[in-house]
């Protein structure tokens, strides 16, 4: 719902009233003068719960430019003044920070950044996990002396950690049979004989690419030096191979969309597919069952950057950091939590959860009761255990990060060859 | 038991009524079959039209291919043209579906296109920004970097230092073309590292102008440089990004819509070739279906056509056979003694009623024909005892006239005698009793010489002869007595006939003596006698003008001894008697017609030949 002045004006009175202060004599010219807040992004972040209840809490306009992976990164790194933030994933803040987009993100003014968890910081959720290949969030971080970004911990940032989810794939278990999470589910059942025809890849080369590699890997039909930088002949292997399998019909095809993905299992197109976390619920909601996978290779993670528009200055930075702070400062948190994402700072998101819901979704415990999600409906009954368990246990098997490759442009022409094959 | 129409009706109407059914599941068939190659035709067309959207979907690829190879703009038109036709030609065919699978994929392969152009418009886009920026700017802001640090090497104005600053105007410089080799081998073969690296060389090349001092004017332009490197290096990623961003828009993002187009003109060709099984499948299965029932329903109908007429032959042939039989039996007048099927309440039935009375008839008509055998039988014997005693009676009658005539003559003899010798003797009284006596005598020798001639009639063994009627009529009216002079008229010529003579002339003798006799015109009297001849006998025609003869009398006139008219005219009565006897005797006939008062006339048909 667009904010319209009257409800502006509640909220400035409610805000006013909280501090103790009286507006109601006041003169109209004292009212802060309303800033507005270009957020451009994806589906995944830019919701409307989101941007209202922003709206509510800071009282600044903001608008939310939705589009596809590859246009909001073309816009972005094109378009500088187009946007003040930029919301997508880790694997776009090479792009954006190389073509100077974005500018840096100083952490003085991040409110929340000591409570941010050490898997951005360092990659690593616990000392214990593994770091998977490609780009972890903790190589983007920071912005180097010499203008670089890397991992080296300065007072600048390249982006606001928040968002972040390991994904994999899904299935449908009344076809394909239930696995054992981290035991028999492998990424290498996205190859298998007995789904040809109904198998289905993310269309992105930075993400799809990364599960049609980690399954060639699992099926032990070839291996790689670096899933996460593969060499331009480890590239044509794997196109190759992929080619082969597109050609002898063991792919549906691509999506481009979460509903995409929803609609192909839903209507059993699909039976196993690359996912995202709300198709799972999604189609859990609408009756199938569907399973997240939690490979024993381990997962996919990608991790969701928040970036500040080189053009964006005065008012409109300040506004941008007080969205930043609110992003960080539970609601938010705790709402893309019933969504399936995770937040930098969990914590500070738990009093915005149930006991339940905190039980459910970060700590891998079995619903008490039935979940509702975002929308209202039930995305979890009571009973159930959250695909691959709690937060640390996922974010500890992680094989690879979503990577903008040394040789992504490579990659192109085979991705397209792969599209093409058959 | 129903009547035989009914039967008949009934059979006839079962087999129409299977012949209708035969055709109408031919006729249902047919339509079916004609259904089904609509049908059929409609899928075909799919197919064509799916084949031809799968070409042009081909063909898009390969020119945005092209495209991507030469970046002719004329390419750029056909590519937008052929999308758009192939939009056309998925959404009639949207439009045309009807099956709802069909429509739902023609549906959802109909919003892959529009996309497809667009990213293509933004392909085109980024191409010419990136030819602009490879081609134009970045060559020219390549110029104007190297302007600057020509002219910043110019402008160092302190010599001292001048190896130290033209050193690093050097590094900056040399910082500087490796960007742009960098830059220009990402432009032939895209890679990330060469885009880093780029980037590095010219933060480099910017840092290796720090150390330079640049004092007055020189710091100015060195600032220049700084932005104008910094300029080159935004135009540079500005580049890449453009690269990298066609890139993605053709071999990610359109080649998955051409890919999801692909797939749902699969997933028609199979659902179309499905169809086309099914309804191929139908078509043998109706043509089955209908070759079965029009078989089963020809054999049914010949079965029960067999059957009814079997049925129908029991019903009517083997009874009208027995029928006819009977009825032939029946004709041939034999007796029969029960009828066949009579007890049936149908036609035949009804028939067998019908040769019922025609039985009974028949032995009603035995009855009689054996009644009339007896009776015949009784009658030749009665004709038989008849003849016999006619005969005797002839016989007698001629025994009698002729052994009379002796002693009757004898006794008018021995009466002349005494009425010689002693008639002066005898009283007048009993002379007359004597002459009354003589002429008695008279009268029976007449009747007893009538009475013979009479039965002498078909006694003699005559021969016929030649007869010339001329002269028998001629002789005839000579001898016959008549003293009134009645005029007696005679056709000429007469025929001359072969007869009995004496028969025919006493038939002659008679009837004109009669006429001639019995006339009371007295010299007006008048006898005409004609003659004609017909097939096989001669007619004459004796008529006379005289009394006539009253109608109650003409049978009596020909019996024996009757007398009818004038009694006081002389004869015995046997006259016609005689001349009947005669003709009859030889197969002619007599009879007579006689206005009362005007005469009569007797009409004789004479044989022509005698029997």
């Amino acid at each position: 719902m667009p904010t319209t002045r009257r409800t502006f004006l509640k909220t400035v009175a409610a805000t006013a009233a909280g501090s103790g202060t009286t507006t109601s004599a006041a003169p109209f010219g004292f009212v802060r003068q309303k800033r507005t807040l270009r957020v451009l992004g994806t589906h995944v972040t830019l919701q409307e719960p989101l941007r209202q209840q922003a709206q509510r809490d800071l009282g600044i306009d903001i608008q939310f430019e939705p589009g596809g992976s590859a246009q909001i990164l073309h816009q972005a790194s094109t378009r500088p003044k187009s946007f003040d933030l930029y919301e997508q994933w880790s694997n776009s803040i090479k792009v954006l920070w190389q073509a100077g987009s974005i500018q840096a993100i100083d952490i003085k003014r991040l409110d929340y950044w000591n409570e941010i968890n050490d898997l951005t910081l360092t990659g690593k959720l616990t000392p214990e996990a593994n770091i998977g290949a490609g780009d972890a969030p903790n190589k983007l971080l920071y912005v180097q002396k010499n203008g670089e970004i890397g991992s080296n911990p300065t007072g600048k940032i390249s982006f606001l950690p928040y968002v972040h989810n390991v994904d994999s794939f899904g299935y449908d278990a009344d076809v394909v049979g239930k696995g054992i999470p981290y035991e028999t589910e492998s990424w290498s059942w996205l190859l298998d004989d007995r789904w040809k025809g109904r198998v289905a890849l993310v269309n992105e080369p930075t993400i799809g690419l990364f599960d049609a590699a980690l399954a060639i890997q699992a099926s032990g039909r070839a291996s790689f030096e670096d899933i996460g930088d593969l060499t331009t002949q480890e590239l044509d292997k794997l196109f190759r191979i992929l080619v082969e399998l597109r050609k002898a019909g063991h792919f549906r095809g691509v999506w481009n969309s979460v509903p995409n993905s929803v609609d192909l299992m839903e209507r059993g197109e699909a039976v196993i597919e690359s996912m995202f976390s709300p198709a799972v619920f999604a189609l859990k909601a609408k009756g199938t069952n569907c399973i997240y996978a939690s490979p024993k290779e381990g997962y996919r993670a990608w991790h969701g950057v928040m970036c500040m528009s080189s053009a964006t200055e005065g008012a409109n930075q300040e506004a941008a950091y007080e969205y930043m702070n609110w992003w960080l400062s539970g609601w938010p948190g705790a709402f893309i939590a019933k969504q399936g994402y995770y937040i930098s700072n969990p914590q500070r998101s738990r009093k915005s959860l149930s006991d339940a819901e905190w039980d459910y979704w970060y700590d891998g415990q079995a619903a008490k009761q039935d979940l509702l999600g975002t929308d209202g409906q039930v995305v979890v009954k009571q009973g159930e255990i959250r695909d691959g368990g709690s937060y640390t246990k996922r974010f500890s098997r992680i094989a690879v990060w979503n990577t903008v490759m040394n040789n992504y442009e490579y990659s192109l022409p085979g991705w397209n060859e792969f599209l093409s094959a058959g | 038991m129903k009547s035989l129409r009914s039967n008949i009706y009934t059979g006839f109407a079962i087999i129409v009524a299977l012949l209708i059914g035969v055709g109408l599941i031919g006729y249902l068939g047919s339509k079916q079959l004609s259904d089904s190659s609509a049908a059929m035709r409609k899928v075909s067309s799919t197919d064509a039209a799916i084949a031809k959207i799968n070409r042009d979907v081909t063909e898009l690829q390969l020119r945005v291919a092209r495209y991507m190879a030469t970046g002719h703009r004329s390419l750029q038109s056909d590519i937008i043209a052929l999308n758009d036709h192939l939009i056309d030609q998925i959404n009639q065919q949207v439009e045309a579906q009807v099956a709802p699978e069909m429509q739902d994929l023609f549906l959802r392969m109909s919003v892959r296109l529009p996309a497809y152009r667009s990213h293509f418009n933004s392909v085109i886009e980024e191409r010419r920004l990136r030819a602009d920026l490879v081609q134009q700017q970045l060559p020219n802001q390549s110029q104007v970097v190297h302007e600057r640090l020509n002219k910043l090497q110019q402008s160092l104005p302190v010599k001292a230092l001048r190896q130290a600053n033209e050193a690093a105007i050097l590094l900056c410089k040399s910082r500087f073309l490796e960007a742009e080799r960098l830059l220009l081998r990402y432009y032939i073969a895209a890679s990330v590292p060469l885009v880093t690296d780029a980037s590095k060389q010219i933060e480099l090349a910017i840092e290796s102008l720090t150390p330079l001092k640049s004092e007055g004017e020189a710091e100015p332009i060195r600032q220049q440089l700084i932005r104008e490197l910094k300029k080159y290096k935004r135009l540079g990623i500005r580049a890449v990004q453009a690269t990298r961003s066609y890139l993605y828009l053709v071999n990610v993002v359109m080649a998955g819509e051409a890919s999801e187009v692909t797939y749902f003109s699969t997933r028609l060709r199979s659902v179309s070739e499905s169809q086309r099984n099914q309804i191929a499948d139908k078509i043998a299965v109706t043509t089955t279906n209908i070759r079965r029932a029009t078989g089963i329903g020809i054999c049914i109908a010949v079965a029960l056509g067999v059957l009814i007429a079997s049925r129908l032959g029991t019903l009517i042939l083997r009874p009208v056979t027995a029928l006819k039989e009977t009825f032939r039996q029946l004709a041939a007048g034999r007796t029969v003694l029960t009828i066949p099927e009579s007890e049936r309440k149908d036609e035949i039935g009804e028939m067998a009623l019908a040769a019922e009375v025609f039985r009974q008839r028949n032995v009603e008509q035995r009855a009689l024909l054996e009644k009339a055998e007896s009776l015949a039988i009784e009658l030749a014997s009665k004709a038989t005892e008849l003849e016999s005693s006619n005969a005797e009676l002839d016989s007698f009658a001629y025994v009698a006239s002729h052994d009379l005539k002796s002693p009757l003559r004898g006794i008018r003899q021995l009466a002349a005698w005494i009425q010689e010798d002693a008639g002066h003797l005898l009283p007048e009284e009993s002379m007359q009793h004597f002459q009354a006596m003589q002429s008695r005598v008279q009268r029976m020798e007449t009747l007893l010489e009538d009475l013979l001639n009479f039965s002498r009639i078909g006694r003699q063994d005559t021969q016929p002869e030649q007869v010339d009627l001329n002269e028998l009529v001629n002789d005839v009216i000579e001898l016959t007595d008549n003293p009134n002079q009645v005029a007696i008229g005679v056709p000429e010529p007469l025929p001359v006939l072969q007869t009995i003579r004496v028969s025919l002339e006493q038939v002659f003798m008679n009837l004109i003596g009669n006429a001639v006799k019995h006339n009371d015109k007295h010299e007006n009297g008048r006898i005409d006698i004609l003659f004609e001849q017909q097939d096989e006998s001669y007619v004459f025609h004796f008529r006379d003008n005289g009394p006539g003869i009253e109608p109650q009398h003409y049978e009596r006139v020909f019996q024996m001894y009757q007398r009818v008219g004038n009694t006081d005219v002389d004869g015995s009565g046997m006259g016609l008697a005689i001349v009947k006897k005669q003709i009859e005797s030889h197969r002619g006939s007599i009879h007579l017609d006689s206005n009362n008062g005007d005469g009569v006339t007797f009409t004789v048909v004479w044989p022509e030949s005698l029997v």
